[in-house]
């Protein structure tokens, strides 16, 4: 991947845990891009030139400057560097938040290779112009149309960060409907994953 | 002078015990109690010893009745004795003394004064007192009746048989000093039975003579008053320069107010005995004669004798009564206590005798309060009551009163009830029963419209006159209840005392059974953390234990996908067995996280049970725990909270465990230290809430302070380090932050929690 001039598209990681950030670097370089290993948040303030085009993979639980800190912080410099959320299991409320801070993805790990790819992708179709973040409301709003109530409800349960089993107790249904809900859900709404929802709804 | 303004109880002042002159029946001398000079003498001594004023005034007693009978009245008892009577003398003739008839004389010391009434003892001095057939009658009929009407109905019959007056009365006095006639004999074809006089008929000076003076005699009521003398030959009366004092006096002249009173009755001679119980003028039998008539002093005496006894037998019926309802009240008491102490409670105890307890007092209507709850019977009063001037009246808990109007914040003459009597059931007045009475709609039959009326003499001076008719005059009254009298108060004493001490007992109780559930509540409490504390444990370790593997199984399949792109890059031939093999590593390493995932979510409960909660109620809750499995004694604990904290949504369980775990680990750091301070403060911010929890430890190294919130980073010796890590996921739960700061004397861990205007957590 690389950006209009040619030059390889930069990217931060911020990650605490050494196997994961080298690990992550190495296949972002595998796959053509410009890694920067950024231990802490800190590390990223010190190293990171706000006029390059890049975007950033961010871990959310960290020691000293949390991930959710240091959206926070770029958010009142101003700066638009895209940031996709990388999270262990559970974190999904705080990913959550992250998203409604203007994150432009998340993905849990184990990172799944395409998923990272795609979201890559869509960063620099962002820093390049080439697409909005957001879809169009009417576009949603025709979308939402074409659900159940049921549907309905497991999305917005969705939105706030539920995982499936907590879905289910609260609906009073199985997992498995639950799941059957979700993807049905995905597919009416044109959504890749949660955090297109979550987009699509923020 | 204004008319309006006279007072009808002016009378009330008058000295009459100052009057300075007697009636003409007998004679009077006042000597000096040392050597019997003459200092006073009645105008009327020529008639009686034919000496006059003038020739006794100033010379020795023993110069008129001769040396050996001063020699006896030396020896003579000059106070009563008991019975309240005095003794009388008899002065014998001698060579200088020699009457015409026998003399009875009443001697009384009176400061220095000694003072000597003469009466012509006209009649053998025993014969009343050997009447067979009256001993008789006085024995068998005055001491059988054991009401009080029938004593007074009997009474009278005898005292007008052994004085041969043509009416006898007996009056009982009312607490508002009005009298009636509650007994009477006679001889005249109209009746006074039944009637009231008003109080102003007997004026208080009158009142207070009855008291001190049981018998008064007027043979003739219009007989010339005659003066007493002094050594200088003047008046004695009040306005003079040496008043007498003749209070008890029996030759005492009538005051003039009380002449005319008479004549308007047209009375012309009475006699009255006081009836006193207990000290206080309980009543008085009222002799009318419709022509003069003198009665001999020893039938006087007998009569005064008489009057003593019926006193003592009203005495004793009243005892009586007052004993009999105390007994009843006493009973009732005892019932409710019964019931009472067998479990039942003091309302339902109290509602099932209600119908005694209203029968005692002749109440018709109860309410009863005890704590919330207020409950009714029979006619009751307005509402609300005004309870304060009951409450300040109350003597022994018990206050009455017979015009419950005037408790009330309105008139309403339509209130069923008129009277109240309040019993307080416990100490701050919360608890009270009240007892109605009805509106005692009664006529009162006066003797003669009960008003003095007031004339104007020759001088243009005020003054009173009574009333000139004794027509029967009707009063209706209303407005207020039968008056509470003092049997009624001993009862209801009674009975309050016996309710108040069920009450307090209950009340004991009642606090007792709340201690116990705030306790039962607090273990319920303690153990809801402590469950949770291990749940929430479990959960975190369950959460490290996911994120811990995850980390090293997300490295793998990214190393080996980064090494399939490598190898794609570097076109080198892969085989496609190779290429398999690397697929199902990255599978299996996501198959692997799933694993954990499930794990995770199995173990882990990360539901919040938020509320709007007093922090500082649960910072205190949090600390107690913490406290509660604390044995170091030196440990001081400062409590900094901020007071109008304004409530925050969180899960009350959650937060006071985290207080928990920084309490613990605070006094974990400052084990072995000399200082051992604790401090704990919430503090206000800008659209958030900070709770420091303070130690004066060991302090914080940098390296661990930018582990410390991490899983399996235990700065303590013992546990596995869940704890901090733990307080981080709850305070991240609620959207809050938790950081440490390493002080030069301690640690301080502080986490703030925001102010969020909904629930959606």
């Amino acid at each position: 991947m690389s950006n209009v001039d040619g030059s390889p598209l930069t990217v931060y990681v911020v990650d605490d845990d050494t196997a994961v950030l080298k690990s992550l670097c190495a296949l972002l370089l595998a796959h053509g891009y410009q890694a920067i290993a950024c231990q802490s948040a800190e590390e990223f303030l010190s190293v990171h030139d706000a006029d390059a085009k890049a975007c950033m993979l961010l871990d959310l639980r960290m020691p000293g400057m949390s991930g959710l800190e240091l959206q926070a912080h770029l958010n009142d410099l101003g700066a638009k560097i895209p940031i996709i959320v990388v999270t262990g299991h559970g974190d999904v409320p705080v990913a959550v938040r992250a998203m409604k801070a203007g994150a432009i993805d998340f993905i849990e790990k184990p990172t799944p290779e395409d998923q990272l790819l795609t979201s890559l992708a869509m960063a620099n179709e962002i820093l390049n112009g080439r697409i909005t973040r957001a879809v169009p409301a009417e576009l949603v709003s025709v979308r939402l149309g074409k659900l159940t109530e049921r549907e309905r409800e497991v999305l917005d349960l969705l939105v706030i960060g539920k995982i499936n089993k907590e879905i289910a107790e609260h609906l009073g249904v199985s997992q498995r409907t639950v799941e059957i809900h979700r993807a049905r859900v995905r597919e009416k709404m044109g959504a890749r994953g949660i955090a297109d929802l979550i987009r699509m709804l923020s | 002078m204004n008319k309006s303004s006279v007072d009808l109880t002016a009378c009330d002042n008058e000295p009459i015990h100052l009057i300075g002159a007697i009636q003409p029946h007998g004679t009077l001398l006042v000597v000096n109690k040392d050597d019997f000079t003459i200092e006073f003498a009645a105008a009327n001594t020529m008639e009686h010893f034919s000496r006059s004023p003038d020739e006794l005034l100033g010379q020795n007693l023993a110069e008129l009745l001769g040396a050996s009978n001063c020699e006896e009245l030396a020896r003579h008892p000059l106070s009563p004795g008991t019975p309240d009577i005095l003794q009388p003398w008899f002065p014998k003739s001698n060579e200088c003394f020699q009457p015409q008839h026998r003399l009875e004389c009443l001697p009384r010391l009176q400061g220095d004064l000694i003072i000597l009434e003469f009466m012509w003892d006209e009649e053998a001095s025993t014969t009343v007192w050997e009447q067979e057939e009256l001993r008789q009658r006085i024995i068998s009929e005055l001491i059988r009746p054991d009401a009080l009407e029938q004593l007074a109905q009997v009474s009278a019959e005898i005292i007008r048989n052994v004085t041969g007056f043509d009416r006898v009365m007996i009056y009982r006095f009312a607490e508002d000093k009005h009298g009636e006639v509650i007994a009477e004999s006679t001889v005249r074809d109209d009746s006074f039975f039944g009637l009231h006089y008003p109080a102003s008929d007997i004026p208080d000076p009158a009142r207070r003579h009855f008291v001190l003076n049981v018998m008064r005699s007027i043979p003739d009521i219009n007989a010339k008053p005659v003066p007493i003398l002094a050594r200088d030959g003047k008046g004695t009366d009040a306005l003079s320069d040496n008043p007498l004092d003749l209070t008890y006096s029996k030759l005492r002249a009538v005051a003039p107010v009380h002449i005319e009173y008479l004549n308007n009755m047209g009375v012309e001679a009475s006699m009255s005995i006081s009836l006193i119980t207990n000290d206080q003028l309980w009543g008085l039998v009222a002799c009318h004669h419709y022509s003069t008539r003198l009665i001999s002093s020893n039938r006087l005496r007998f009569a005064e004798l008489l009057g003593s006894t019926i006193s003592a037998l009203l005495q004793s019926i009243e005892n009586t009564d007052q004993l009999r309802q105390s007994i009843d009240a006493e009973k009732i008491a005892f019932g409710i206590e019964q019931k009472a102490r067998g479990g039942t409670n003091l309302r339902t105890a109290l509602l099932e005798k209600s119908d005694s307890v209203m029968q005692i007092i002749d109440a018709q209507g109860l309410l009863l309060k005890l704590g919330d709850k207020t409950d009714q019977i029979g006619l009751v009063g307005p509402d609300p009551l005004e309870l304060g001037m009951l409450r300040d009246n109350a003597a022994d808990g018990v206050a009455t009163t017979s015009h419950l109007l005037h408790l009330m914040t309105h008139d309403d003459l339509e209130v069923p009830a008129a009277g109240v009597a309040y019993l307080e059931l416990s100490e701050d007045g919360e608890d009270y029963l009240l007892l109605f009475r009805e509106h005692y709609v009664h006529t009162i039959k006066w003797a003669g419209k009960p008003d003095k009326i007031e004339q104007h003499d020759d001088g243009g001076q005020v003054r009173l006159s009574p009333r000139g008719s004794f027509a029967l005059w009707s009063e209706e009254r209303k407005g207020t209840s039968k008056p509470f009298s003092e049997l009624d108060h001993e009862a209801l004493r009674i009975i309050r005392r016996a309710l108040f001490a069920l009450n307090s007992l209950d009340r004991e109780r009642a606090a007792l059974k709340a201690q116990r559930q705030a306790e039962a509540e607090e273990a319920r409490l303690r153990h809801a953390l402590l469950d949770a504390s291990r749940s929430h444990a479990m959960s975190e370790v369950a959460k490290a234990i996911a994120h811990e593997l995850n980390q090293p199984l997300s490295a793998v399949a990214n190393y080996v996908n980064a090494c399939r792109q490598e190898l794609r890059n570097s076109e080198a031939s892969v085989s496609e067995q190779a290429s398999e093999l690397m697929d199902d590593a990255v599978a299996e390493s996501s198959r692997a996280g799933d694993l954990v995932r499930r794990l995770r979510d199995f173990i882990a409960r990360g539901d919040l049970i938020a509320d709007n909660i007093d922090l500082n109620a649960t910072v205190k809750r949090g600390l107690d725990l913490c406290i509660l499995t604390n044995e170091d004694q030196d440990l001081e604990v400062v409590l900094n909270l901020q007071n109008d904290l304004r409530k925050v949504w969180a899960d009350p369980v959650q937060v006071a465990q985290v207080i928990l775990n920084l309490a613990k680990n605070s006094i974990a750091a400052m084990q072995g230290m000399p200082d051992k301070t604790l401090i704990l403060s919430t503090t206000a911010r800008d659209g958030e809430v900070e709770v420091s929890v303070r130690d004066t430890g060991h302090g914080l190294p940098e390296d661990v302070k930018e582990t410390m919130f991490e899983p399996f980073h235990s700065s303590t010796t013992s546990g596995m380090g869940i704890g901090l890590s733990l307080c981080r996921s709850i305070v991240e739960a609620h959207e809050g932050r938790i950081w440490a700061r390493g002080l030069e004397d301690g640690t301080e861990v502080i986490f703030s929690l925001p102010y969020r205007e909904t629930n959606d957590v």
